[in-house]
């Protein structure tokens, strides 16, 4: 019955996930997609905006850390409103397709294109991390399939859909996605709340517990923490020792649990912790700044920033509002876009708070990034919560593989000159872009997508979003201090994006442990400083079109000179 | 009767023909394209000091006064409504106004380069 499930939903998400093109012939795509609605945009950008991290993701980090994570939806829907107001209908006016064509055109420098493009490449692989990852726990829930099934399963989607190049963009089937995503979100929130308040045995305030007999299964080697003592049944190897499914009184404190192993919790018995994994009692749990994070109004700070200023740098958004028709339509979209985001920044706390009472025993395994699909099951047991499961788990698998291809197409539409250009080009830079993240996939330490996502959005604030800010606004910017802001934001970010990534058992303590998890409150104002004091070091070197780009990005559509049309 | 005059420089005043304000623009008269940008960042600059306002004011108000996380509204704390529910509400209302404002303003550009 589940593989049965599990098949249907690989086959309706590929054939859901949208043919997007890759601009290997470039001018046919653009005046292909020239002509979508605001409506229709906004549909397909929030479609893969809403992608892993927001619809999985998040209600995990919510389950996991409780109040302080509401901020990142919060920080996600902000970082639209900031690019509407800053970016969008300038950008759009200047006819660039991706970020590095933006830089070149208004700095008029190879050398800023070729670190912008950099910058890109390394922004698409974080991006992608998260999505192989949840694509994985995803197919793993759902069929018990090992959970590099799923990248694999994800990265040959990306490479069949985008790698031919010239498929034209449908914007349509994107924005049908999200209204799907949308439907696989609401109808279990409504079920959920109602089945939630029917029950009504359940109370957030108290430490987690299982409410039913549960059965656990190890899927790798971990280190465990039980608060209280604990009469579970066993099969497998704890502690170094085998059980064949006898009851063992367990003492609290730490246990190691080998691959594989299965226990069974009787109801009401404390919910062991992976070592990942603080334990949160049910109020610290659900106050903000009370989980015992080091500096947490620093970290949250930080990640607001990161999100806020990073969104206009991720690759896939900027790249989609080139399909509108004009810069006043490009706003328009992104104004659309807050609204669509807005609905969805109310399901991360409502799962968040259901799976810590339906599913706590993701706090044993680590695999938060599940709750959402393994509440159905909980809380409604029978066809009702198949049904639901299949839903979510169909608009899930749509998103990571929807939301991988507009990653690598924007990203190779951006590198692709550096290797070549054209069609061998953009094959080549498809490539680059997804062999890495599937490379680096088994050693990243963190299951948590949405965690992982942030690192991403750290490094486009701190690399890209000076770059668009300063060149939209700023006559003084120059070549040189565009590069240099580059470089000064984003290695520093990318460096304590990869120890997040790799680094096990995770980033020391103190300041330097939190800085290292959210580097974005140093290194975006550093990249802002260092691009405004070089630029002002280097007056001689403002280009000279700089007068004529800044009369086309502002200017009203068509009156410009020399418009897009 | 007419007489012939050498033409140096673009032409200026009423004399000249109706003009697409991409000759305003370049060179010398770039003035109304400023006096635009102006605007349009004043409207972005006062976006964004909202946005700035209530996510840098918020997590300062939620750790400075932990009593607020006690107040519960139909049963759900304070922090977990303000921040799933009313937030959003607040980026969607800022997100419209900017629009319309920046609408408006080139709307009236578009006006006055006419009437020029």
């Amino acid at each position: 019955m589940i593989t049965m499930l599990a098949m249907a939903l690989l086959i309706a998400s590929l054939a859901a996930v949208p043919a997007r093109g890759g601009p290997a012939r470039a001018s046919g795509l653009y005046t292909a997609a020239r002509e979508v609605s605001p409506w229709w945009n906004a549909s397909a950008i929030s479609g893969e905006y809403v992608s892993a991290a927001a619809f999985l993701g998040m209600a995990g980090l919510v389950l996991a850390y409780g109040a302080d994570m509401l901020w990142l939806p919060i920080g996600a829907a902000a970082g639209h409103v900031v690019l509407l107001a800053l970016v969008t209908a300038p950008l759009r006016r200047s006819g660039a397709y991706t970020v590095s064509d933006f830089a070149e055109w208004r700095l008029g420098s190879r050398r800023v294109r070729r670190a912008v493009s950099a910058c890109v490449l390394v922004i698409g692989w974080f991006y992608l991390l998260p999505q192989f990852q949840g694509a994985g726990v995803t197919l793993s829930v759902i069929s018990g399939l090992p959970v590099w099934m799923g990248w694999l399963v994800v990265v040959a989607a990306v490479v069949v859909l985008v790698l031919p190049g010239g498929v034209r963009s449908i914007t349509g089937v994107q924005a049908v996605q999200f209204w799907l995503k949308l439907t696989a979100v609401t109808i279990p929130a409504l079920v959920f709340i109602a089945v939630w308040r029917l029950q009504n045995d359940a109370d957030a305030a108290r430490p987690p517990y299982f409410h039913r007999d549960t059965t656990v299964t190890a899927d790798t080697a971990a280190g465990i923490h039980l608060t209280a003592p604990a009469v579970v049944a066993v099969t497998g190897v704890l502690d170094g020792r085998r059980h064949d499914g006898e009851r063992l009184r367990l003492a609290a404190g730490r246990h190691q649990v080998r691959a594989g192993t299965r226990m069974r919790f009787p109801a009401g018995s404390p919910v062991p912790h992976t070592s990942r994994i603080a334990l949160l009692r049910g109020d610290r749990w659900a106050t903000p700044f009370a989980g015992g994070r080091e500096h947490p109004l620093a970290a949250t700070y930080s990640v607001l920033l990161a999100t806020i200023l990073g969104t206009m740098g991720l690759p896939q958004i900027t790249v989609r509002f080139y399909t509108n028709s004009c810069g006043s339509a490009a706003r328009r979209t992104a104004g659309l876009v807050v609204l669509m985001l807005a609905v969805f920044s109310l399901f991360p706390a409502l799962f968040g708070t259901l799976g810590r009472l339906y599913t706590p025993e993701l706090l044993m395994t680590g695999e938060t990034d599940a709750t959402l699909l393994l509440l159905p099951q909980r809380m409604l047991p029978g066809v009702t919560g198949d049904l639901l499961t299949a839903l979510v788990a169909t608009g899930a698998f749509a998103a990571f593989t929807s939301t991988s291809c507009g990653v690598v197409v924007a990203v190779s539409g951006s590198i692709a000159q550096g290797l070549g250009g054209g069609a061998r080009g953009f094959r080549a830079a498809v490539l680059v872009a997804v062999a890495v993240p599937l490379l680096v996939a088994p050693w990243a330490c963190s299951p948590q997508s949405a965690a992982l996502v942030t690192v991403a959005f750290a490094v486009a604030a701190s690399s890209l979003a000076p770059l668009l800010v300063l060149g939209v606004w700023w006559r003084r910017l120059t070549p040189a201090a565009a590069t240099a802001g580059i470089l000064a934001g984003g290695v520093p970010a990318t460096a304590a994006g990869l120890a997040r990534v790799l680094g096990d058992p995770g980033p020391g303590s103190g300041w330097l442990g939190t800085l290292v998890e959210q580097p974005a409150i140093v290194t975006v104002p550093l990249a802002f400083a260092v691009t405004v004091a070089v630029s002002l070091l280097t007056p001689g070197r403002i280009p000279d079109r700089t007068e004529r780009a800044m009369a086309r990005m502002h200017l009203p559509d068509g009156l410009g000179p020399d418009g897009p049309r | 009767m007419s007489e012939r005059v050498t033409v140096t420089g673009p032409p200026s005043g009423s004399a000249r023909p109706p003009h697409s304000p991409a000759e305003v623009s370049g060179g010398a008269g770039a003035s109304p394209v400023r006096s635009l940008m102006r605007v349009q960042a004043a409207y972005a600059a006062l976006t964004c000091a909202i946005v700035a306002l209530v996510s840098g004011g918020l997590p300062l108000l939620f750790a400075s006064e932990p009593a607020l996380s006690r107040i519960r509204i139909l049963g759900v704390r304070l922090p977990w409504l303000v921040l799933s529910a009313v937030v959003p509400v607040v980026w969607v209302a800022v997100a419209r106004r900017h629009v319309r404002l920046a609408e408006r303003a080139e709307r009236d550009f578009a006006a006055m380069a006419r009437h020029e």
